[in-house]
């Protein structure tokens, strides 16, 4: 790690599981207090890790959550915005509810989160947020409408967010993850359409946490208080 | 529980905080008649949201209850409940009490 970040108070929903449960064990391991959310429970302990049991598309059930974060730990300095569903499936398959299920907890959920986590950052003038979405987003690819559109939305709420919060050092990038090694994404494509995903990358390989916790570790930075507003793509689409 | 002159504290401490920040012309003054938000006040939209935010934050610390302000209930009211300290600091009371009460 070229930056390693001073020991920091962040929370990472979705950390029960896939990318957010690597995530938390890797921060947790590297010394930083985690706070981790999720609807389940982690099946991972360790001494720098609190987790605590929240839906983010339930707003009452994110007050709590900050409640209890602002109790324990009275700041936040990094939240990494992982929660969501993943969902393939061809839009003229895709029933109402099912729809509004991606919407609640990919763009809802991320957005009750962010502002709560905003509040608890401006009472120090300090704040990193990371938020997760797809190169499914400016690929379009066939299946992932809803999905896609879910992410897309939450790239523009940064956009607009970040603007709102300008004056403050906090700051608001995404990450446009591609395929990730052990998150469940390469195994729910069978193996054609895992091809056809990579075929349409110029770095098709499968991510391994080690670059996004790279990516995330600039982002979060105390050095890049100038860094706002950005979007990163793996797999090398724009 | 907070009482409402614990209320106007927090009010009068978020507005402090603000101040800081804002060129003395711009400045809110500490008093109940202060207007925060519509015409004849002085703060724009951000500095507004801040000072929600402020006051939210440090009702959380002095009473361990998170509470949204700026809610559909503040939005559908007639008269806006953000219009002066005193109007707010009654508005706070309102939610304090129905927590205490529910």
């Amino acid at each position: 790690m070229s930056d390693k970040m001073n020991r920091q108070i962040i929370l990472i929903t979705g950390s029960s599981r896939g990318i957010g449960r690597q995530l938390a064990e890797h921060y947790a391991g590297q010394g930083h207090m985690v706070f981790g959310c999720s609807r389940g429970r982690p099946d991972f302990v360790h001494d720098r890790y609190c987790h605590i049991t929240a839906d983010v598309a339930d707003e009452s059930s994110v007050l709590a959550l900050f409640s209890e974060i602002s109790r324990s730990a009275r700041h936040l300095d990094l939240l990494v915005n992982n929660a969501g569903l993943a969902m393939s499936r061809y839009a003229l398959l895709t029933g109402e509810s099912e729809a509004e299920r991606v919407i609640r907890a990919n763009f809802l959920g991320a957005f009750l989160v962010m502002r709560e986590a905003i509040k608890l950052m401006k009472r120090r003038g300090f704040g990193r947020i990371v938020n997760f979405s797809s190169v499914n987003v400016p690929l379009g690819s066939a299946g992932s409408a809803i999905y896609s559109a879910s992410k897309a939305s939450l790239e523009h709420l940064g956009y607009t967010l970040s603007r709102e919060i300008a004056s403050d050092n906090i700051t608001i990038n995404t990450i446009g993850l591609s395929l990730v090694a052990g998150s469940g994404m390469g195994e729910a494509l069978n193996a054609e359409a895992l091809r056809d995903k990579q075929r349409s990358l110029l770095k098709p390989a499968l991510l391994d946490i080690s670059e996004i916790v790279h990516v995330i570790d600039f982002f979060a930075s105390v050095k890049t208080s100038n860094i706002t507003n950005q979007i990163l793509y793996f797999g090398g689409v724009r | 529980m907070l009482r409402r002159d614990g209320v106007v504290e927090v009010i009068f401490w978020a507005i402090e905080d603000l101040n800081q920040q804002l060129p003395e012309k711009d400045r809110l003054e500490k008093s109940l008649e202060t207007v925060l938000f519509g015409k004849a006040g002085k703060l724009d939209s951000l500095g507004f949201v801040n000072l929600i935010v402020a006051v939210e934050q440090r009702i959380q610390e002095e009473t361990g209850q998170a509470i949204a302000l700026a809610d559909e209930r503040a939005m559908s009211q007639k008269e806006s409940p953000f219009r002066t300290v005193d109007t707010l600091a009654n508005y706070i009371m309102s939610i304090l009490d129905d927590a205490s009460a529910g």
